[in-house]
């Protein structure tokens, strides 16, 4: 290229534009061939190219089996029995309120979208599914965590459907804890073996970072403690001494039973930690115990379940844990009317018929409508994985976890003000500001509180709550 | 600049039949004309919405909007949050973009350097450039993961860490800072480099000889005759990397996501967690926008100064 | 250029050594920075899970035997390859609408714009003032009202509101780097100003052109927030959106994958740039300025 080009300007540019020339041609022809390899995407299945398709958003499963079994078995099946095509589209959890605005704002998107948290604040835009809900209801019931979740009692509205709900047990190390005399009954019990066990460089793993584990797991400590976010009226009730005193533990928690890296965690870095026998205890969906189950991790027998622990009896020595993530459909306002009457047709027969999806999850989830399980009580008994290791009672913890677990924004509904408190990681960093020494307790909290109360006026103003 | 006088007295003898299309202006606007409209309907009308956004009560949830005037600009403000993100993104714009320029030039001046192996570094440097960010990004954090960073098996490799020492990248807000200003230089620096190799090509050789037989060293050289002409195009590659970095949300959203504590959040990010996934669509554009009106002003002082070294 | 340019003048042994011994420093250094995370992808791609996640082992050793099987879920188990084959269709249509756009633009600012056709140039460059984080929400309801939702053809319409921007004003200044006077000259021998462009500013703006190129690729290949906000079917998903979604699931990173993903898709790309880059400073050397 750069010998012959020595010389005058014109002479160089003649010959340059004779080159360009060339490419010029070779770039129309490869732009032709490009076109016509193009054509495929002209023609690319979308939610509004034709009539009979249903589309349908997910999140990508914690267990890829189940996707596997929704996308190419049920969905089609169900497809093959209405006449209609499925198509099952999946994007990251954490970007499921992303897309969400994107498609209220185009006024044009999936036909049912699943989140996996409450996103009350989406109701103005989603259809009312009272007349899917309520017959539903009527025929298996549903567990309170569901209702709290996708109804709005002010609007009188079921602005979502929840197919299910995901435990969130304390996982614990039974060799480490037995060795150190304790179990994971109670938080003094955690505080307690947290010392021996920190001591022993396998310390407690309590999150407190900007993380969906994190948001969950405080919110049990809270109420353990006897504090809540909110009453049932949808008042702030944060500024407790509860909540002084859960911060107050989880201060004493994080000095004295974990290290520091609880404030770097994301949500999968409590898996990897308890894996590699780094942590004694923490909490999480049951992903860790199916993790190591097929890992073959040599610490599997050593991994337990076990229900959050109790408060202090002398603030009423509950139990209760948040739940760990809950599956919702949603069906926008703007989507086609016949297109929301498959929809909710299809809701209606899913529901219905949750009990292969029960299986599929491989007790992850659990029924929002009770009685389309009947035998989920033998069937977290008799874990085919569990049993197979030689360890039937693993998964038994979970038999009683309709019981301690509850929704967030308890005992109130999971309202869009308490959603906005949950995502913008207030709870953590209330708590980890005092565990850090950065805030006293009582400052903290009152931080948290003062973030609050515009959040909640806000949404009042909004007349959804 | 070529003069308006040579312009003109070029464009006298083309009028007549095809007057239009040999008018200069006319070919000046024609040619301006797709880039304009193009960011005028993509760009423009959006942002207006956005203003507008930022002055409702909108949810992600609901555009039935009342107009409520700054209220969502004074509520940012009251948010401590808010004033975090606001002190970090001139911190997180003002560090990165120190090095980012610093180790362009560097590597632009190494780069145009014949040594051996230039090809395949010239390969290496620019990778960062090629990974798109939400993959380069979760393999950063795999390298300043709480339990297995690499980085701190390093450092205690070279004993610069004890053997006990175990730094929280990303637990520990000044630390978590100094992580995403390293993925963020990482990424953008090569880009930078190859920038200024460009505009280091403009410069005729013949100056650098002559600069060169006059006596001037390797730095009086870089500092008064290369870097001056660079000056241009400098400025646009400043301009540019501090208006991308700050509205640049990915290094601190997949890296951090604000963490710990909302500590390290950007504005971009703290409007991305508070107007798309809390959903408060209007807040979200407050705190977007917020800077807009400074840096339209920085913009332009900026701007002039590019266009006056150009035309000096 | 300093050991090229200034031999014979002055015998600077001393000093020059001493510049290579800076120049092989920042060299080393950038290379290492620039590259430590991609060796340590490679590692990581390459490892099984017990030797990854077993805190005692030295992370650079293969304590046990490599294995494929991240390689394989990532090929076999996601549609990898489709995902490359739509990210770099969306860089290529992107680049040439950025060219179409930008290159015109920037020599109209540089050579034919008056007042407030600068004005306009400037008002260009503000856009980048707008972050993405929420534009996305606007724009969504513009690709919905196009029906171009869901299609990689939504991609190829934003991607270009920021590539135009910047390669406009890269090209002005690449065009104002070139003296006017050539083309002025053409002019007077009988050239309209379009021919003069295309004779002679255009073939001596390789370079400028080039880098324009590779930055419209690189730019449309880091997004993400359109590229999630904007496409969801599996067939029509960028590498940048279809590997996280694919391979973080809940709250398990399958590292092995992700990271051999985050190679795969880089390395090809960073080899076509450092030809390009070849190409872009051969013509700048030997060029017309000399």
């Amino acid at each position: 290229m750069s010998e012959e080009e020595k010389g005058t300007w014109v002479r160089v540019a003649d010959n340059r534009w004779r080159r360009v020339s060339r490419r010029e041609f070779l770039k129309i022809a490869a732009t032709g061939a490009a076109a016509a390899s193009l054509w495929p995407y002209v023609n690319v299945p979308s939610a509004w190219a034709q009539a009979r398709r249903l589309t349908i958003l997910h999140w990508a499963h914690f267990v890829p089996g189940y996707d596997e079994w929704f996308d190419k078995t049920y969905a089609p099946q169900w497809g093959k029995a209405n006449d209609v095509q499925v198509v099952v589209d999946h994007i990251p959890f954490g970007q499921i309120p992303a897309r969400a605005a994107a498609e209220v704002a185009a006024k044009s998107g999936h036909d049912l979208y699943q989140h996996i948290s409450p996103a009350a604040s989406l109701e103005p835009e989603t259809e009312d599914l009272t007349d899917v809900v309520e017959p539903l209801i009527q025929k298996f019931g549903i567990h309170d965590i569901a209702r709290k979740s996708t109804y709005n009692p002010k609007t009188k509205k079921w602005f979502a459907l929840s197919n299910s709900w995901v435990p969130d047990p304390g996982h614990w190390r039974k060799d480490l804890w037995d060795a150190a005399g304790f179990v994971p009954d109670s938080w003094d019990n955690v505080l307690q073996a947290g010392r021996k066990l920190k001591a022993r460089g396998v310390p407690v793993g309590i999150g407190l970072g900007n993380d969906i584990d994190a948001n969950y797991v405080l919110r049990d400590v809270l109420w353990s403690f006897g504090g809540t976010t909110q009453n049932a009226g949808n008042e702030i009730t944060i500024n407790s001494k509860n909540t002084v005193e859960a911060v107050k533990y989880v201060r004493a928690l994080f000095k004295e039973g974990m290290t520091p890296e609880v404030l770097a965690w994301d949500a999968s870095s409590n898996n990897r930690a308890m894996l590699a026998g780094a942590v004694s205890y923490v909490f999480n969906a049951i992903s860790i115990a199916r993790t190591s189950e097929k890992d073959n991790n040599a610490l599997t027998p050593h991994i337990q379940i076990w229900a959050p622990p109790r408060g202090p009896q002398m603030l009423g020595g509950r139990r209760l844990g948040a739940q760990h993530v809950i599956l919702a459909y949603m069906i926008w306002r703007f989507t086609p009317a016949d297109r929301k009457t498959l929809a909710k047709k299809f809701l209606t027969d899913f529901i219905s018929n949750w009990a292969p999806a029960f299986k599929g999850a491989e007790l992850y989830e659990f029924p929002s409508f009770p009685k389309t399980v009947p035998d989920v009580a033998q069937q977290v008994a008799n874990d085919p994985v569990a049993n197979r290791l030689g360890q039937p009672n693993k998964y038994r913890p979970l038999l009683t976890a309709d019981r301690w677990s509850t929704n967030v924004g308890h005992p109130g509904y999971a309202n869009a003000a308490e959603a906005e408190v949950f995502d913008t990681f207030i709870l953590p960093q209330m708590f980890a500001l005092a565990a850090t020494d950065r805030m006293e307790p009582e400052a903290a909290v009152q931080w948290a509180f003062r973030q609050m109360r515009p959040i909640y006026a806000k949404w009042k103003g909004r007349r959804l709550m | 600049m070529s003069g308006g006088a040579a312009e003109a007295a070029i464009a006298v003898p083309r009028r007549g039949p095809g007057e239009w299309l040999g008018s200069e202006r006319f070919l000046g606007t024609f040619m301006l004309a797709p880039a304009v409209l193009y960011i005028l309907v993509l760009v423009a009308g959006p942002l207006l919405f956005a203003v507008y956004l930022s002055l409702s009560n909108a949810t992600t949830g609901s555009y039935t909007l009342e107009y409520v005037g700054a209220a969502n600009y004074v509520r940012a403000l009251q948010n401590s949050i808010f004033r975090t993100a606001l002190a970090n993104t001139f911190i997180f714009t003002i560090i990165s973009q120190i090095f980012v320029i610093i180790f362009g030039n560097i590597l632009a001046l190494a780069l145009q350097e014949k040594f051996r192996g230039r090809g395949i570094v010239r390969f290496l440097v620019l990778l960062p450039w090629a990974t798109p960010i939400s993959l380069a990004a979760i393999g950063w954090k795999w390298m300043y993961d709480s339990l297995y960073s690499v980085v701190n098996w390093m450092l205690k490799a070279v004993h610069i860490l004890g053997p006990t020492d175990f730094p929280q990248w990303l637990g520990e807000p000044v630390l978590a800072m100094a992580a995403i200003i390293s993925i963020h230089v990482w990424r953008t620096f090569p880009f930078s480099a190859v920038v200024i190799l460009a505009g280091l090509t403009s410069i005729p050789q013949e100056i650098l000889d002559a600069a060169a037989v006059d006596g001037a060293g390797f730095m009086h050289r870089i500092f008064y005759v290369v870097l001056p002409m660079l000056l241009p195009i400098l400025t646009v590659a400043v301009l540019f990397g501090t208006v991308f970095t700050f509205t640049d949300m990915g290094a601190v959203y997949i890296l951090t996501a604000g963490g710990p504590f909302n500590s390290t959040h950007v504005l971009s990010s703290w409007a991305f967690q508070v107007g798309i996934i809390a959903g408060d669509l209007a807040q979200g554009a407050a705190t977007a926008l917020f800077l807009l009106p400074v840096l339209l002003v920085a913009a332009i002082v900026m701007l002039r100064i590019a266009a006056r070294a150009e035309t000096v | 250029m300093a050991a090229a340019a200034a031999p014979a003048w002055r015998s600077l042994n001393s000093r020059k050594v001493l510049g290579r011994i800076g120049l092989y420093l920042a060299v080393a250094w950038f290379t290492f920075y620039a590259a430590f995370p991609f060796v340590w992808m490679l590692i990581t791609a390459f490892k099984r899970n017990s030797d990854l996640y077993n805190i005692k082992n030295n992370p650079f050793l293969f304590n046990e035997p490599p294995t494929l099987e991240h390689m394989v879920l990532l090929f076999n188990g996601t549609p990898f390859l489709r995902w490359a084959w739509n990210t770099a269709l969306i860089g290529l249509v992107v680049t040439l609408i950025t060219l179409v756009a930008a290159v015109p633009a920037g020599y109209s600012l540089a050579r034919l714009a008056r007042t407030w056709g600068r004005r306009l140039g400037i008002v260009i460059f503000l856009t980048y003032l707008v972050p993405p984080s929420l534009l996305f929400i606007p724009l969504s309801r513009v690709i919905a009202e196009l029906r171009l939702q869901d299609t990689i053809w939504a991609l190829v319409l934003v991607y270009p509101t920021f590539t135009i921007p910047f390669c406009t004003w890269l090209m002005m200044g690449f065009f104002k780097s070139i003296p006017g006077e050539l083309e002025e000259a053409a002019m007077v021998d009988g050239c309209t100003r379009l021919g003069a462009l295309r004779r002679i500013v255009l073939p001596i703006s390789v370079a400028g052109i080039l880098t324009v190129v590779i930055f419209a690729f690189a730019l449309s290949m880091q997004d993400f927030v359109y590229a999630l906000t904007f496409v969801s079917p599996t067939s029509q998903k960028t590498v940048s959106i279809g590997v996280p979604t694919d391979l973080v699931r809940g709250d398990v990173f399958y590292w092995g994958s992700l990271m051999g993903g985050a190679l795969v898709s880089a390395v090809p790309v960073a080899i076509l740039y450092s030809l390009f880059l070849d190409r872009f400073i051969q013509g700048l050397t030997a060029g017309a300025l000399k």
